[in-house]
């Protein structure tokens, strides 16, 4: 591999404001570098040990910068005050933002595995993640693609994977019809979706509800989602909208879930 | 002049109703939607469209404008204050407060929505006059207590829709208000609201003008002041908390409806109460068509709307009309 090796200095002290950015460095073996995280990391285990700085959104500077870590890599939604804030006290920032396609996973690996010196790692890793995906979309392309709906949240306002997301590529990609395309900006209206009724609606947990059994019980038997005649199935929020290692695997679970055969 | 304002005002509603009806992101067209409600075989989503998530939609966001329109004016009237709108009371801060609580406990996938609102804004209300009863000069006493009230709770919420950040989106979204939800079943219940408040209040026009005069000419009079006061406020802040229960919380039209009215008809409360109900159902079915409609396939929340576009409406009427609140 002709890819220059950028020599990681041996006192790197990282912080990872992000779940994704977390799993992507034990996933490249530098969980060593790490000496903080968010709230949200919780993935893989080893991850609690750390000490945290707070939440996604409203992470303490005081607490970040008492880990005197050389690096802080966060993702799109960590606001810019902290990181300036944070630039100002001389700590270098990596920000990524990546949601916007499918691809952008292999982008964000590659940054966190050159920042962190495991370059070749990360393109192995990239490599593998890239096979996985093919064999999946080849078997997708083959098969029947009945039409999905993915539902992030319902009720007074319908949050759906739409058009412009990167789930919404990940269903293509696992061969499903996504219903929601012909929207934007993750919302869509009830009358579109009873118009499409689409075959498979997939469902994410509510917080704090794991099984995700409340939520399909609440799902099942509200109007008007009641009326809908799809099969309704509970997919893991954590892994599937995680950009990251688990990406290709994500996909394979999603692909699962829709060819899945069974009655509603 | 009120027998053709109102009657004017009801076929305007209807119109825009029937117009409504026909609009919509599933593209169904007007041929269609006449076959469909003159019970004629058509494809059954567009049925289900039609008959179950349009129609009931419209006939709620009607029904809950002319709610807030008509209480509006109560308040109005019975607070003696021109500010004065069906949220004073603490209904809307009750109701976000008890669907936060419920969001937090846990509760919310077991109680639902509506039914922590109504406990949350019921409660509120009760706290609040409870607090006010005993003061002479209840008017000031009152609006007081429920500002003061009204601050307390939306700190708390603050508190709590902080302590569980993962929740604070679908808080937002409700407290923005939206009529998606709308079943026949909630439209029953909004129903009953309007009449529970418009019945027995229609009656009690002429104590209504005597609250409007001080509390001394009232009791000159022989007006309980304090009792009819109570009598007008507890019918209007229930069925308020009927409507934001189910619908969240939609400000302005309750500040708008009565006294767009009372430019036109004047303040005599005979005149006065269903032009504001009337009003206040045309402005809200109008702002929910266009939440409906402006995005492509999504929604905005419907109180963005009934703002943005009711605000510049009211100003406008406000600064050509001879306006006379008393």
């Amino acid at each position: 591999m002709a890819t220059v090796e950028k020599e990681a200095a041996p006192q790197q002290r990282i912080v990872s404001l992000s779940p994704n950015v977390t799993e992507t460095i034990y996933a490249l073996g530098k969980g060593a570098l790490l000496v903080g995280r968010s709230d949200y990391c919780t993935y893989p285990e080893e991850a609690l040990a750390l000490p945290s700085v707070g939440t996604l959104y409203s992470p303490s500077l005081e607490k970040l910068l008492a880990l005197e870590p050389t690096l802080v890599i966060s993702s799109a939604f960590v606001g810019d005050q902290l990181l300036a804030a944070v630039e100002k006290a001389g700590i270098e920032v990596l920000q990524l933002d990546t949601q916007q396609s499918f691809g952008g996973t292999y982008d964000l690996i590659r940054a966190i595995a050159d920042e962190v010196g495991a370059s070749d790692q990360g393109e192995l890793m990239i490599l593998s993640m890239q096979n996985m995906v093919r064999d999946i979309a080849l078997k997708a392309e083959k098969g029947i693609k009945p039409t999905v709906y993915m539902a992030l949240d319902f009720g007074s306002f319908d949050s759906a994977a739409t058009g412009d997301t990167f789930l919404s590529e990940m269903i293509r990609l696992a061969g499903g019809d996504n219903v929601a395309d012909d929207a934007l900006y993750w919302t869509y209206s009830k009358e579109m979706l009873l118009f499409h009724d689409p075959e498979i609606i997939l469902l994410s947990p509510r917080w704090g509800d794991e099984s995700g059994e409340a939520t399909l019980i609440e799902f099942t038997t509200t109007k008007p989602y009641s009326d809908l005649t799809g099969s309704v199935r509970i997919f893991d929020d954590d892994l599937i909208s995680r950009q990251g290692p688990r990406s290709a695997l994500a996909l394979k679970e999603l692909y699962a879930l829709i060819h899945r055969e069974d009655g509603r | 002049m009120r027998r053709p304002l109102v009657a004017v005002l009801a076929a305007l509603s209807l119109i825009l109703a029937l117009i409504a009806l026909t609009l919509g992101p599933s593209g169904i067209t007007l041929g269609e939607t006449v076959h469909i409600l003159l019970g004629q075989r058509v494809v059954a989503s567009k049925h289900y469209i039609i008959w179950h998530l349009r129609l009931p939609r419209i006939i709620a966001s009607f029904l809950t404008g002319a709610v807030l329109g008509f209480s509006g004016a109560i308040y109005q009237a019975s607070l003696r204050n021109p500010m004065a709108d069906p949220f004073i009371l603490g209904v809307s801060s009750g109701a976000s407060f008890g669907v936060a609580v419920a969001l937090a406990l846990g509760l919310s996938t077991l109680v639902g929505f509506p039914l922590s609102a109504l406990v949350g804004s019921v409660v509120t209300t009760l706290l609040i006059l409870a607090l006010s009863l005993r003061q002479k000069g209840a008017t000031t006493t009152l609006i007081l207590t429920g500002v003061a009230i009204n601050y307390v709770l939306s700190a708390a919420m603050t508190l709590l829709m902080f302590m569980n950040k993962e929740q604070y989106q679908r808080i937002l979204f409700w407290s923005m208000g939206s009529f998606s939800t709308a079943t026949w079943g909630a439209v029953m219940i909004v129903a009953s609201a309007l009449l529970l408040l418009a019945l027995p209040l229609s009656l009690s026009h002429r104590s209504l003008d005597m609250l409007l005069l001080d509390e001394s000419s009232g009791q000159a009079a022989g007006l309980s002041v304090g009792s009819v006061r109570l009598m007008v406020l507890l019918p209007a802040s229930i069925a308020t908390a009927l409507c934001v229960s189910h619908f969240g919380v939609i400000g302005f039209i309750g500040l708008m409806a009565p006294h767009v009215s009372r430019l036109l008809v004047g303040p005599r409360h005979k005149r006065l109460l269903a032009p504001s109900a009337l009003f206040g159902g045309l402005l809200l079915l109008a702002s929910d068509t266009l939440a409906r409609l402006l995005l492509p396939s999504g929604e905005l929340p419907v109180g963005v709307i009934t703002s943005l576009v009711g605000v510049p409406l009211f100003i406008y009427l406000l600064r050509r009309g001879r306006y006379r609140y008393g």
